[in-house]
């Protein structure tokens, strides 16, 4: 990742903070549907260029992958990476029956991409007092060749890790911003460290 | 105003509380209903009036309000969630709705009471244009691979066709040399018999002097004494036998090779006749079982005989040179096995050994003329050339497969009836070059 | 007598914000920690009588500071404040002898409530 983060060190703490009590709440939002304890990684905040953002959601093909764009106050995309390991027991978990049919976790993998994204940008948009609304999740499949022909030079990135011990199951959330929402969500973070 | 607007609104639109109960449906799930529903339905369960859908339903109207965020359903993964029809119900093609689904956590204004709200999408259009497209990609897909098979089979066909024309020309090079060749091989060999009879003449004459001088006075003695050892004679006794048995080896060779490029050259057309080639392969098998004793044969013959219209010597020869071939590659506990098999008007002839197999390298080259990996001396490499033109010139074909070090497997598969009207002359009935 | 306090978050703006919500009638002797680490070798330098600890943290997260705490005995009081508060997450801290666990962002008067419960108002 670039080393260029176009935020102040109290900025990416402050951002840091709301994401660790966003991602709280999601899971908290989560266990509590499925009974099931979650891990959460401590949420890590950099500058990307879309190679890098290429190679920061194409880690290994043994993944599913969602994207969700949200609007609002700020604009940007959530992307899912969701891990093949773990799924079947997840999808169980939602109460989907065996055997489970292509639709069956394909809807699973939609399913929860929308709640972990979606309870994430909830809770940072409530913390900043930010209103934001998300989009239906749809499947999709990273090719480099898209990537490289975004039209940005760099994006904010926010990246989060779900895990499901017992079944061994994890899940990473990016949220990229685009720049008239980076310039947002500075001003709002420096009127909250104030 | 709004009230009117929601129930006009083209999206279903249904509210339930946190215990299922309806709250509201708008015109569209109404309308799509049974009659008895319509004024009764609130304070129903939801799966009173849906108990198929309810466990689904229930299931994420639950996460909505556990999470207070959307759930969304798309007609991809579950197409029909209400078992609504499309609408055109006189003149369209009935079919079940396509819907897409989205449910939103809502609080009532006037007491703050939780509720769900459903919004149903019929996307049966969309849904309908994307499968037709979706049916024309894959169609699009089989049509480029068929076309790609098609490609791969005309670059086949090409790289047959220069293999066949390298062929013929080499076929034609290798005769105007043969005919050269023969000539002077003629009086060179002529020759060289003469030669050799004038040799033995000529050292009897110089032995019957010797004897003969042994008797004789020392002067003369001593003088033809110095002449043979000026003149290396013991020496030239001794060579010259040895150096014209080699040049008739020599001489030999040079008419085998002669004779094989005629061969190749296909100067010696036969004609089309009926061979039985179960028996013309058991013989064969014999004759060079007798000359290369290492492996073990094996012929199989699916039914006998089986007759095929050829020029005999031809096939033959070709078949020789593969047998041939796959007998020397092997060593040790080896084994050539040929198998005959008769389907469909065409007869497949499989030689298999498990030799020393040949290198992806060499495979390329099997069927150019005078590529050898035998030593020097032992082999011309025309072999394949020969065979690979004979089969050719009977429509046939000959494919080779093979693993180095595990052994190799010839296929040559040949028509049993020769087309009158084929374009490949068969000299006997060939109407001749009525120009000559 | 000021009360010895550590507070071990590695976000300054959770650490500022903590700090902030003390109540005003009470005198704190403070000392911040960024990580895990950091808060146990404060611990080991000197007597702490309450510590404010976060959970997800880089080097030695929360539960780390706790199983270290258990195994050396006689440590300062310890309320978790976290953003993960799933229920499992909270018995987990709570076996490991936290006092109490509060949740993330931070509530001013629960943290007082709290430190009236362990008699420190």
């Amino acid at each position: 990742m670039s080393s260029v983060i176009p935020l102040t060190e109290d900025q990416r703490d402050a951002l840091q903070e709301l994401l660790n009590i966003s991602m709280g709440q999601a899971a908290n939002s989560l266990a509590h549907l499925i009974e099931t304890q979650i891990g959460i990684s401590i949420p890590k905040i950099a500058s990307v260029t879309p190679n890098e953002l290429f190679g920061l959601i194409q880690q290994n093909d043994q993944a599913f992958y969602t994207r969700q764009s949200f609007l609002g106050d700020v604009h940007g995309e959530v992307m899912s990476v969701l891990s093949r390991k773990g799924l079947k027991e997840v999808a169980k978990l939602l109460e989907y029956e065996e055997p489970l049919s292509k639709e069956d976790v394909q809807e699973t993998i939609l399913e929860l991409s929308n709640i972990l994204a979606g309870a994430c940008l909830a809770g940072l948009s409530e913390q900043l007092e930010l209103n934001t609304n998300l989009n239906m999740p749809t499947l999709f499949a990273p090719h480099k060749a898209t990537f490289s022909d975004l039209q940005w030079e760099n994006s904010l990135v926010m990246e989060v890790q779900f895990d499901i011990e017992f079944s061994s199951f994890s899940m990473r959330v990016v949220f990229c911003l685009d720049h008239d929402s980076f310039n947002r969500l500075t001003q709002t973070l420096d009127e909250l460290l104030g | 105003m709004f009230e009117q607007l929601v129930e006009k609104l083209p999206v279903g639109i249904c509210v339930v509380d946190e215990e299922y109960r309806l709250v509201y449906l708008n015109a569209f799930f109404i309308d799509r209903m049974q009659a008895e529903w319509r004024k009764s339905y609130p304070g129903e369960l939801l799966e009173t009036l849906f108990p198929e859908q309810a466990k689904f339903l229930k299931r994420r109207i639950k996460s909505v309000f556990v999470l207070q965020h959307p759930s969304f359903s798309y007609w991809e993964q579950r197409p029909h969630i209400f078992p609504f029809r499309s609408s055109r119900p006189i003149t369209g093609e009935e079919t079940q709705m396509y819907q897409n689904m989205e449910i939103v956590p809502i609080k009532e204004k006037t007491n703050g009471r939780r509720l769900a709200c459903i919004f149903l999408q019929d996307v049966t259009a969309q849904a309908s244009y994307f499968k037709t497209q979706q049916k024309l990609s894959e169609a699009l897909k089989r049509e480029h691979k068929a076309q790609q098979q098609l490609i791969r089979k005309l670059d086949s066909a090409q790289s047959q066709l220069i293999q066949a024309e390298k062929m013929a020309s080499t076929g034609q090079l290798a005769a105007g040399i043969a005919h050269e060749i023969n000539n002077p091989i003629g009086f060179v060999q002529a020759n060289l018999n003469t030669l050799q009879q004038y040799s033995e003449h000529l050292l009897q004459l110089c032995d019957a002097i010797n004897t003969r001088l042994q008797d004789e006075r020392d002067e003369l003695k001593d003088f033809i004494s110095a002449l043979r050892d000026e003149h290396h004679y013991d020496l030239l006794r001794e060579d010259m036998g040895d150096l014209i048995s080699e040049s008739e080896d020599g001489l030999k060779r040079v008419h085998d090779i002669v004779q094989n490029l005629k061969q190749f050259a296909l100067e010696e057309k036969t004609g089309l006749q009926t061979l039985d080639i179960s028996e013309a392969t058991h013989q064969l098998m014999q004759l060079i079982s007798a000359q290369y004793k290492t492996p073990t044969y094996r012929v199989q013959c699916a039914s006998e005989p089986i007759r095929l219209q050829c020029d005999p010597g031809a096939v033959k020869q070709a078949l020789m040179n593969v047998v041939m071939n796959a007998a020397q590659s092997v060593s040790g506990s080896g084994w050539v096995n040929v198998q005959l098999a008769e389907q469909d008007d065409m007869v497949t002839i499989k030689i298999m050994d498990n030799g020393c197999g040949i290198s992806q390298e060499n495979m390329k080259k099997i069927f150019t003329p005078f590529f050898t990996t035998k030593p020097e001396g032992q082999g011309q490499g025309l072999g394949l050339s020969v065979a690979y033109t004979a089969i050719e010139r009977h429509n046939g074909n000959i494919h080779i497969n093979s693993s180095p070090g595990r052994g190799t497997v010839v296929v040559i598969r040949l028509p049993l009836r020769q087309d009158k009207n084929s374009p490949q002359e068969f000299a006997s009935e060939s109407p001749g070059e009525s120009f000559g | 007598m000021a009360i010895s306090l550590l507070v071990a978050d590695d976000s300054k703006l959770s650490r500022r914000s903590v700090i902030k919500s003390l109540p005003p009638e009470i005198e704190f002797d403070i000392t911040e920690a960024a990580n895990g680490k950091e808060a146990i070798a404060h611990i080991q330098d000197s007597r702490y009588q309450l510590l404010l600890l976060d959970l997800t943290m880089p080097e030695v997260d929360g539960v780390g500071v706790l199983e270290h705490l258990r195994n050396q005995g006689d440590g300062p009081d310890v309320v978790v404040i976290s953003a993960d508060f799933q229920p499992e997450k909270q018995r987990t801290v709570m076996a490991l002898g936290a006092k109490k666990f509060l949740r993330k962002p931070l509530d001013s008067e629960e943290l007082a409530m709290t430190l009236f419960e362990l008699g420190y108002l």
